[in-house]
């Protein structure tokens, strides 16, 4: 369903990407690992359309995301780094908005927002401001952003950032519960995370895949820590924006 | 064509609810009241001096050359100038300020395609820049009830600010879809605008061919005519052309983006 092959990007004299391929299966949850500045958002932004590489190809769904970026985005849900809110907007126009923005016909958009509000857990702030909203609730309604339009493709920057304990773990179970019906692709460095929800793995570390593997096969011989570790230690780690 | 309109529709709806588009219509208004106010005691003044000349002179003829049509166009002149401060003021967040948020990775990652965004904002903003200048309608309105302008300029006067709106605001636009920075797109607009109405200065001086284009590319004197009940090809294909070469410049702009 989502394809990577020999990605390379550089922006001005940093090279952000190197050289990163991997494939995630229809129904497949991938963690997308990697230390910060590792290339994770640089891939996402890819796969997403927002960027181009400068070589190597995405594709989604068999369509290239650097020139047929509208067969894509037709595919695509899409929770940015950053994510991104109309803060003089309440949720639920938020996502009205979304919705309509994503094709969605009128007919359908509020039961497609009101099924999103329910499955993010902001049914109690759905008609208050964005810009009211403690940074929890602010990442959940980008998340439900994603999902408003049922998309077959889920690309998703560290949706549990800002999250505590309890909301991290609804996130968790709503996107366990993903599996199956959508095919998603979510980026983080909370390893927990990782191994709570996804079926397979795969690390970059300085713009290349250091490691692919399932959980289990990964974890087999310690902690997904000690994995981690072990394939991006193998130079000191200095980050790159 | 749905996904646009969905993207003019939020820009309206942020528009209404933010203070600074509230702000600038009421400092618009304002203005343009304060200069309404000050022609028409004037235009009242230079009447009664008229009326003492032609008796003096035993001329009647002199006042048939003095009727109210000078108070529209110098109305309409004066609505034009207030236009280059409102626009770029208007106009400067309308890309820039997207980018900042980080909302624009959502507009651009979604099946619209840089177009659709361009033209649902220019088509947002334009109806709050209609809006206003529709308002300041109201100063000739009130002009119809207690004296007798011709309709005729009236009229025109106006299509012709909505066609100015629409060239400015389309500049403003591409502008803003150069740059992430909101006060840099605001002056960069302004120069602009400012250039286009100064751009017939030196014209004469200048002569030839050059001269003569830069006397067609002023955008002043392509108003004058709507002012005076003159619509001409001519003048609607400027505006209409200075409209479509913003907004193609802020589709390239969008969509180069991510090639970057």
């Amino acid at each position: 369903m989502l394809a990577v092959r020999s990605l390379a990007k550089r922006f001005g004299d940093v090279v952000a990407l190197q050289d990163v391929s991997f494939e995630v299966a229809r129904g497949e949850i991938v963690g997308f690992l990697g230390p910060n500045g590792a290339g994770k958002t640089t891939t996402l932004r890819i796969l997403s359309t927002y960027l181009t590489p400068d070589a190597g190809t995405a594709t989604v769904g068999g369509h290239d995301s650097a020139h047929e970026p509208m067969a894509v985005r037709r595919k695509l849900g899409y929770l940015p780094e950053h994510p991104p809110l109309y803060l003089d907007h309440t949720v639920r126009e938020y996502l009205g908005f979304c919705a309509a923005l994503r094709g969605v016909p009128r007919r359908r958009r509020a039961a497609a927002v009101d099924g999103a509000v329910a499955r993010c857990g902001l049914t109690e702030v759905r008609d208050r401001l964005l810009g009211n909203l403690s940074k929890g609730f602010r990442q959940r309604a980008g998340l439900a952003q994603a999902l408003v339009h049922g998309p077959e493709v889920l690309i998703l920057d560290e949706p549990t950032v800002g999250l505590d304990p309890q909301q991290i773990r609804e996130i968790r179970e709503l996107i366990r519960a993903l599996a199956g019906e959508h095919t998603v692709l979510l980026s983080t460095h909370i390893l927990p995370e990782v191994a709570a929800v996804c079926g397979r793995v795969v690390i970059v570390h300085r713009g290349r895949v250091v490691a692919d593997a399932p959980v289990t096969e990964l974890t087999g011989a310690g902690s997904l820590e000690e994995a981690f570790l072990r394939v991006t230690s193998a130079d000191a780690v200095e980050g790159m924006a | 064509m749905r996904a646009a309109l969905a993207v003019c529709g939020r820009e309206l709806r942020s528009q209404l609810a933010s203070p600074l588009a509230w702000t600038i219509a009421a400092g618009f208004l304002v203005t343009a009241g304060y200069f309404f106010f000050s022609q028409v005691v004037n235009y009242a003044e230079a009447m009664q001096q008229y009326e003492m000349y032609a008796q003096l002179s035993q001329d009647p003829t002199m006042l048939e050359r003095f009727n109210l049509n000078l108070l529209v166009e110098g109305m309409f002149s004066n609505v034009l100038v207030l236009l280059l401060f409102v626009v770029p003021i208007l106009s400067m967040g309308s890309v820039a300020e997207e980018r900042r948020r980080g909302t624009d990775e959502l507009l651009l990652t979604a099946p619209v395609g840089p177009g659709g965004v361009v033209a649902g904002k220019f088509l947002g903003l334009l109806l709050v820049l209609w809006g206003m200048v529709a308002g300041s309608g109201l100063f000739l309105f009130l002009l119809t009830l207690h004296g007798n302008p011709e309709r005729g300029p009236i009229w025109t006067g106006m299509l012709g600010l909505a066609l100015v709106s629409a060239a400015l605001l389309a500049v403003g636009l591409a502008v803003s879809a150069a740059t992430a920075s909101q006060a840099v797109a605001g002056i960069g607009t302004f120069v602009l605008s400012l250039l286009l109405f100064a751009m017939a200065w030196p014209a004469e001086a200048v002569g030839g061919t050059l001269g003569k284009v830069l006397g067609d590319l002023a955008l002043p004197a392509h108003f004058d005519d709507f002012t005076k009940g003159l619509v001409t090809g001519a003048d609607v294909a400027y505006f209409v052309s200075l409209a479509a070469l913003g907004l193609f410049v802020a589709r390239a702009l969008l969509a180069s983006q991510r090639w970057r």
